[in-house]
């Protein structure tokens, strides 16, 4: 993921904050505050599923901190503290960039739903839809629009333009501005699993604008979605940890 | 009319009478029940060269950002560190730990997408144009 913009328009406010000992932190992922009730005082990565008390986006690595005290310049420390640190912004309405990912493993690319699609005038009918993703055209002539499936092949909202026979359309499951279905991020946390069912249970970022690319930009690895936390440590209404 | 010391004495008219508790202890103000468990780095410490600090924050590829007197004593470019032009951030300078507005960023090439974001997208920076 990468800083995209903030909601209010202001210039991302960055912090270095000590990264927690139980793992390192790798650059582009959410962090959040330690939930461990008995030690711990560094972010943490988020998890695929839950985001609760975001601190905010890292923009590099850091290895987790040790618990001992080290050498002047040993391990992830400039300065001979012990305590690793990442750089984060902390934006509470700050966007952040994900890929959507045909799956959990990072960079694989999306899918077109089906190389079968029957004609349909009415701009409705996507042969092989899954029910509440949101999907949109990869060729044809409805290229540059989006819809969102209101049951299995049917969209809620017809395509400005008739469906030909063989367009192609990609589906994914973040919706923008949908409060009861939530992304899952892939393996590592750095993407969005466009594929992952919808999961009203994720507690972790809203979807505020898409990305959708086409073929000749190729839509399959350069689409993406920009979300932000629904939970931020800085944030008054923010959930935080215990 | 004798009080304790250091204690309140509220002297009112005699057709007024203090309501019931008016002299309890004040309550504690109310603590946020769950608080982030997050510490922010200090940073370079005092005593140490802004140099020596910042040449380790480049000897580990860490972000760095400068304020307007700071950034001009960075050779950016052969630390292989790109410098975002089309945007500032506010943090506490790297250099002189000064807390400042509009400071400029630096992100390490190897956490930099290209241009676009179409090639190594999905990395930590994508390059602001104009």
């Amino acid at each position: 993921m990468e800083f995209k913009y903030c909601i209010g328009g202001s210039a991302p406010h960055m912090k270095k904050f000590i990264v927690d000992a139980a793992a390192a932190v790798v650059a582009g992922v959410p962090v959040q505050s330690n939930a461990d009730a008995s030690d711990g005082d560094g972010v943490i990565n988020v998890t695929t599923t839950a985001a609760v008390g975001v601190v905010g986006l890292t923009v590099d690595a850091a290895d987790a901190s040790t618990n001992a005290q080290v050498a002047a310049g040993a391990g992830d420390q400039s300065d001979g503290n012990n305590a690793s640190f990442a750089s984060v912004i902390i934006n509470p309405d700050a966007v952040y960039s994900a890929k959507l990912n045909n799956g959990g493993t990072e960079d694989t690319a999306l899918a077109v739903i089906s190389a079968a699609q029957a004609a349909s005038s009415a701009g409705t009918t996507i042969t092989g839809g899954t029910d509440e993703f949101t999907v949109w055209a990869y060729s044809g002539a409805n290229v540059g629009h989006e819809r969102r499936f209101t049951g299995a092949a049917l969209v809620a909202v017809a395509f400005p333009k008739a469906i030909a026979a063989l367009d192609e359309f990609v589906e994914t499951s973040t919706v923008v501005a949908e409060m009861t279905q939530w992304p899952t991020l892939s393996t590592a946390f750095t993407q969005i699993d466009a594929t992952a069912a919808v999961a009203a249970s994720n507690d972790n970022f809203i979807v505020v604008e898409h990305l959708l690319r086409d073929k000749a930009d190729d839509g399959l690895n350069n689409s993406f979605a920009l979300i932000m936390a629904a939970s931020h440590a800085f944030n008054q209404n923010g959930t935080l940890n215990s | 009319m004798s009080s304790a010391p250091n204690s309140p004495t509220l002297i009112l008219p005699k057709r007024l009478s203090p309501s019931s508790g008016w002299d309890e202890k004040p309550q504690a103000p109310a603590r946020p029940a769950k608080r982030p468990k997050v510490a922010e780095h200090p940073g370079r410490d005092f005593g140490e060269v802004a140099g020596s600090y910042i040449d380790g924050l480049v000897a580990r590829a860490k972000t760095i950002w400068l304020c307007w007197s700071c950034r001009h004593k960075f050779d950016h470019a052969s630390a292989h560190y790109f410098y975002e032009k089309n945007l500032r951030v506010t943090g506490r300078c790297d250099g002189c730990r000064e807390h400042r507005p509009d400071s400029h960023l630096f992100i390490h090439e190897s956490l930099l997408c290209d241009s676009g974001g179409k090639i190594r997208h999905g990395l930590v920076w994508t390059p602001r144009n104009g």
